[in-house]
């Protein structure tokens, strides 16, 4: 049996007893994690604001001036897709209304105009997720008696979609390469850490102590300065969110009630500290012990 | 106990610590080995705990081939050995009773049961009142009756010790000689190594003297075992 009490106060002495490089390690699986969760953060927030979007996002769908009669085979199509949550009729008298409402310097420029420009149309409310069939939708109604024109664009999400996904896959890259360096400078702290000990590592191995017993207190070293770097990343993340928020509530309160900003949710917080705990053990599991017998 | 066949040890360039060594010692015998320094005592007695392997020749010690010692048996078999170094080697910042106890908290003995053995072996060696001494707090003759209780925790049946007079004045160190005799009339082999003159011959034991890596003479030579 392993007494995992030594583990802890042998691999905490080992810590403390050099902390110069200790600390140097720590911060450098926090600042490997920090970009890490610095990449989910902004992804993340992206994401809800696409989200929110994709909510919102409408079809409107114009109808030909005089193509009211049309409009009782129009709704009956309209009613027919499961992803329309929702339609509402707008006569082009009540779309000038709304304009004037909106608009109201712009007036005068409306009543210039003889005729009224507007045309009558539908506003569809979708369900997200049914991007594919909206689309497959809006070419047929396109073809329908008495449509004008159909809007529905969702390019842009689908390139705000495809940043989101390349920051995060970016971020992810980045996290592993700065991991990556992370874990030889864990390997490299622990081979010191047994330069320093060295003379207790032979008493142990010469009064046959078996290796998992030599070696389990620096496994718990790494295991200590992952986590160290994993709460120091989370720390310095919370930090600077607080600060952004801050700022932005001050001095930008439309952004802020238009981005509704949130931090990384508690599971992508254990997955830093997980990956904090990986990068120690597995920089600590690449150090070859071994006891050197000529 | 001990059988060395034709056993070499050399060291690069050119060193040839230990050249053509046979030796055989029987279970509860009490050997010296003497020599100069540099005459390859140390090298010997490393050899016999696996602390290095030879460069040729065999070594069997309680029946086991030395060399061919799977890695994961190495600690097994060293729990066997009780060792005093000549550097005596005690951990410098743990407790004399942490010192001692950590050789039976890795063969997972109860620490209840750790305290009582560890206080046992240290009223043995006189150091009792000292358990919670660091090392630098101790003598030198101390920190070695230290280093000869924490070799003798595990009740070993073999007793390796390299010089452990060489720190101590001369009362220590019939202290600790006394206490080699009582263990090895009790059925522990010894086998120390000396340059200590005066106790090798009123001990009057078997002496194995060695010069340049080869042995010179044998007061009790045994043959090779059936």
């Amino acid at each position: 049996m392993i007494p995992l009490r030594y583990f802890v106060r042998e691999g905490l002495h080992i810590v403390g007893s050099n902390r110069k490089i200790s600390f140097l390690a720590t911060g450098v699986i926090a600042l490997a994690l920090f970009f890490l969760g610095f990449f989910f953060l902004i992804t993340n927030n992206l994401q809800t604001v696409e989200e929110a979007w994709r909510r919102q996002q409408k079809m409107v769908v114009y109808l030909h001036d005089g193509a009211e009669g049309d409009r009782e085979l129009l709704e009956k199509v309209l009613a027919s897709r499961g992803f329309v949550r929702r339609f509402a009729h707008q006569s082009a008298e009540e779309a000038y209304r709304r304009f004037q409402a909106d608009f109201p310097s712009l007036g005068e420029v409306l009543d210039a105009t003889r005729d009224n420009p507007f045309s009558a149309s539908y506003e569809l409310e979708l369900d997200p997720g049914h991007e594919e069939e909206a689309r497959a939708f809006q070419a047929q109604l396109e073809k329908t008696a008495g449509v004008a024109e159909v809007q529905y664009d969702t390019a842009w999400l689908q390139k705000l979609n495809s940043f989101v996904f390349f920051l995060r896959w970016f971020g992810i890259a980045l996290g592993v390469l700065l991991g990556t360096g992370a874990i030889i400078i864990v390997t490299n702290v622990v081979r010191i850490a047994t330069l320093v000990h060295r003379d207790e590592i032979e008493i142990l191995w010469l009064v046959g102590a078996p290796p998992q017993y030599i070696r389990g207190p620096f496994l718990l070293q790494g295991i200590l300065l992952g986590l160290g770097g994993g709460a120091l990343s989370i720390l310095l993340l919370a930090g600077i969110y607080h600060f952004f928020v801050l700022q932005v509530r001050s001095n930008f309160q439309v952004l802020w009630n238009f981005l509704a900003l949130s931090f990384l949710p508690i599971p992508t917080l254990l997955l830093l500290m997980a990956g904090g705990i990986f990068c120690g053990l597995a920089g600590s599991l690449l150090f070859k012990f071994e006891e050197q017998a000529d | 106990m001990i059988q060395m066949y034709h056993v070499f040890k050399h060291y690069p360039p050119n060193i040839h610590a230990l050249a053509d060594v046979t030796l055989f010692v029987e279970k509860g015998e009490f050997v010296f080995l003497t020599g100069h320094s540099g005459a390859g005592k140390s090298t010997l007695l490393r050899l016999i705990t696996r602390a290095e392997i030879p460069s040729a020749g065999q070594i069997l010690v309680a029946g086991r081939n030395v060399l061919a010692l799977n890695p994961s048996k190495i600690p097994f078999f060293r729990r066997q050995i009780g060792v005093v170094f000549q550097d005596i080697k005690l951990i410098a910042r743990k407790t004399i009773f942490e010192n001692i106890a950590f050789i039976l908290s890795v063969m997972g003995v109860p620490f209840q049961e750790q305290k009582k053995r560890v206080y046992q072996i240290l009223k043995l060696v006189g150091l009792h009142h000292r358990m919670n001494a660091l090392p630098h707090q101790l003598s030198g003759g101390e920190q070695q009756r230290v280093a000869i209780a924490r070799a003798l925790i595990n009740h070993p049946p073999l007793l390796i010790a390299d010089e452990p007079t060489g720190n101590l004045d001369e009362e220590m160190a019939w202290d600790v000689m006394t206490l080699f005799d009582k263990l090895n009339m009790k059925g522990t082999t010894v086998v120390m190594a000396t340059h200590n003159r005066q106790i090798v011959e009123m001990m009057k034991k078997r002496i194995i003297h060695i010069e340049k890596g080869r042995v010179v003479e044998d007061s009790g030579a045994r043959r090779e075992p059936a």
